[in-house]
């Protein structure tokens, strides 16, 4: 039976973790990550898992000391925020290009310079092209079923790569809300028995993590990499409809909202999404065709599903909560390209918006949604980029 | 404010935002004594943070020029600095022990081995503090952190003989000295003489975390019962007991004795330029 808690995102992902019981865990504080470390190393020290902790002297080692324990043949964790990720940064490459399924939680948060500790997405976005499988989250529940899952996906013999769960920093990992945790028992369960593939540990059959190769056939390795990330949003499904018999809670590759006949339509991620689903509800109520996306598993992303899903919708518009400077947000740059696919033309603009963890609110949508009416009906864009609430 | 602070600080940001009864600020307010005392002005010093306490509430502190670094890299960032700053304009550094002695470890060791003139002021509050209280590098073995819940066990850079100036006297630090927080006008000294030694100076200063050293190890935030912890276990030079953690004073000076960074570089470019060998 499941158990409904009041908790925090951070102490809801640290309860995962707990749950898969990993071989190795390596740490290292940082806020606002460091709460989910911090209760985790509580669990080793009282007995409740079977995990080695090493505390290491940086991030960068955190990682590198992940990849060793997992090419060493264990199930291994850590979790970082934003500069940690940063300097992890030469090392997630490693893990994706060694095939190395280490599941990281990592809570969003803005990046420097000038320093700021609260939430953001340009630390993930930041992390788009290392090879890494990342699902992003809502609210805590999200956080800890996509934990879980992590562990299923990454593990999975078919994909076999590391994945990140992204969760808001301070909004979400901060904040306490209801949450449904499976039994121990039945999350152990689901999670499964780890199975290491080419363990360095196995002396009979020696293999090599990471040797030198050169042009000729160093194309052939990335190439398998491509391929297998083309798989990985299946393993994704699958398990997403696994953990559906065990939860009855449903995951996709992303969440549709009232987006089936929508002519208008916001994109957005993670936490202020659900911000603005309220304000789609108000929309709709005034007779205005509304709706909304957020994309769950950005890495590999499900380009032709997600155009399927907006193709009604004659105006749409990215919500970025990170900035490629000089080009346009993450996020949009995804749905553009997932628009050509199917050859579907709607209006599409780009609005950046909460970074530093600058607040999302309900007006904001408003005026986003407003302004997509406006589009709509007059076909006209006054411009497609530009940063909200911020002050010019 | 007192006069000091008004001279050399912005007053928005004293007082500053640690937590009350820190005793970061005695550490702070010795590193701008020595300042004063040497005659300087503010245009007369750059000002570099880290990350973490000692980053956060010393950053931005300093009227004139600072610039804050990311977690261990304020020493690399300040190398670079000094190639391109005059020789007589100083730099000074406050940073923590996690940043200095963990993350940063590296870099630190690079900056001593070529001599590089810059100030560093550790301020050490026993581990990563402003992440909750866990334990770091010169944590002293035994105690409870949120890490450490039995003692810290690990090997760290205190202990068993191990002592991390030891390992920056070796990679080639010119003056190192420790202090505690209350050392006052004796820790005030030392950090004059690293100012004015030209080539790499550390001063170590260890002070009172009550918020999570303290609430851990000794069961209070009560500030005096971590201000008495702390003086117990530090005496001077010489003067050791039997449980002392922390001896005080200068443990090496070789200030102006070995050619500093910068110098070296322009000199020996400028000889190579001039006569193609060096
Ligand atoms: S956490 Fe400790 S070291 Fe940091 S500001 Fe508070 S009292 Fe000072």
């Amino acid at each position: 039976m499941a158990k409904v808690v009041a908790v925090t995102g951070n102490e809801a992902v640290a309860n995962a973790l707990r749950q898969a019981n990993p071989d190795v865990c390596a740490a290292y504080p940082i806020t606002p990550q460091t709460d989910i470390m911090q209760r985790f190393s509580g669990f080793v020290a009282d007995g409740l898992v079977n995990t080695e902790l090493i505390l290491v002297e940086s991030e960068h080692s955190a990682m590198s000391a992940c990849v060793g324990a997992s090419a060493g043949g264990g199930r291994v964790i850590t979790a970082t925020s934003s500069q940690g990720l940063a300097l992890m940064w030469e090392i997630l490459f490693i893990a994706a290009g060694d095939r190395l399924p280490i599941v990281m939680p990592l809570v969003n948060r803005a990046l420097s310079a000038p320093l700021n500790i609260h939430g953001d997405h340009s630390d993930g976005m930041g992390a788009r092209d290392c090879g890494w499988i990342q699902l992003w989250s809502e609210n805590a529940q999200e956080a800890y079923d996509n934990t879980l899952q992590a562990f299923r996906i990454a593990e999975h013999m078919d994909v076999r790569l590391p994945v990140m769960i992204c969760l808001d920093g301070f909004i979400i990992s901060h904040s306490i809300e209801r949450l449904e945790y499976l039994d121990d028992a039945e999350a152990t369960d689901f999670v499964g028995k780890y199975t290491p593939l080419y363990p360095l540990l196995d002396v009979d059959h020696p293999v090599s993590y990471g040797p030198l190769i050169l042009p000729d056939l160093y194309m052939e390795y990335k190439r398998a990499q491509h391929e297998v990330m083309t798989k990985a949003g299946k393993v994704v499904l699958d398990v997403a409809a696994d953990f559906a018999k065990v939860t009855g809670r449903n995951y996709g590759l992303f969440e549709s909202y009232r987006l089936d006949d929508a002519e208008i339509a916001l994109v957005i991620l993670n936490s202020a999404a659900g911000t603005a689903k309220d304000t789609v509800d108000e929309f709709r109520g005034k007779g205005i065709r509304a709706g909304l996306l957020k994309p769950r598993l950005f890495r590999p992303f499900p380009y032709r599903e997600v155009a399927e899903a907006l193709k009604s919708a004659k105006a749409v518009c990215v919500l970025d909560r990170a900035d490629s400077f000089g080009g346009f947000g993450p996020m949009y740059m995804e749905i553009a390209s997932a628009m050509m696919l199917n050859g579907a033309k709607p209006l599409l603009i780009n609005k950046i918006y909460g970074l530093g963890g600058r607040d999302f609110l309900p007006e904001h949508a408003e005026l986003v949604l407003s302004e997509l009416a406006e589009i709509a009906k007059s076909g006209a864009v006054r411009t497609f980029k530009e940063y909200i609430g911020v002050r010019e | 404010m007192d006069n000091l602070s008004k001279k050399y600080l912005r007053p928005r940001k004293i007082p500053s935002t640690a937590c009350s009864g820190c005793g970061l600020g005695m550490n702070h307010k010795a590193v701008v004594q020595a300042i004063y005392d040497l005659g300087l002005e503010v245009e007369d010093i750059v000002w570099g943070t880290s990350i973490g306490c000692a980053g956060r509430q010393t950053f931005g502190t300093w009227k004139g020029d600072g610039f804050a670094g990311t977690h261990g890299r304020v020493y690399a960032i300040a190398r670079g600095l000094r190639l391109v700053l005059p020789p007589e304009k100083k730099i000074i550094l406050t940073v923590g022990d996690g940043d200095a002695f963990g993350i940063g470890l590296l870099h630190l060791i690079h900056s001593a081995r070529s001599n590089a003139d810059f100030t560093v002021i550790v301020n050490d509050n026993l581990g990563y503090m402003s992440t909750g209280g866990q334990y770091g590098w010169t944590t002293p073995r035994g105690s409870k952190t949120d890490s450490s819940p039995y003692g810290m066990y690990e090997q760290n850079l205190m202990s068993d003989g191990m002592d991390v100036l030891g390992v920056l006297r070796n990679a080639g630090a010119t003056f190192l000295a420790r202090h505690v927080s209350m050392d006052g006008q004796r820790a005030v000294e030392s950090i004059r003489k690293g100012i004015q030694n030209r080539g790499f100076s550390l001063i170590h200063m260890v002070y009172p975390c009550p918020t999570n050293f303290g609430s851990r190890e000794l069961g209070t935030r009560d500030t005096v019962k971590i201000y008495n912890w702390i003086k117990k276990k530090a005496a001077p030079l010489g003067e050791e007991k039997e449980n002392t953690l922390w001896a005080t004073g200068i443990y090496y000076d070789a200030s102006n004795s070995r050619r500093e960074f910068s110098e070296s570089i322009h000199r020996n470019i400028e000889k190579i330029r001039r006569t193609g060998t060096i």
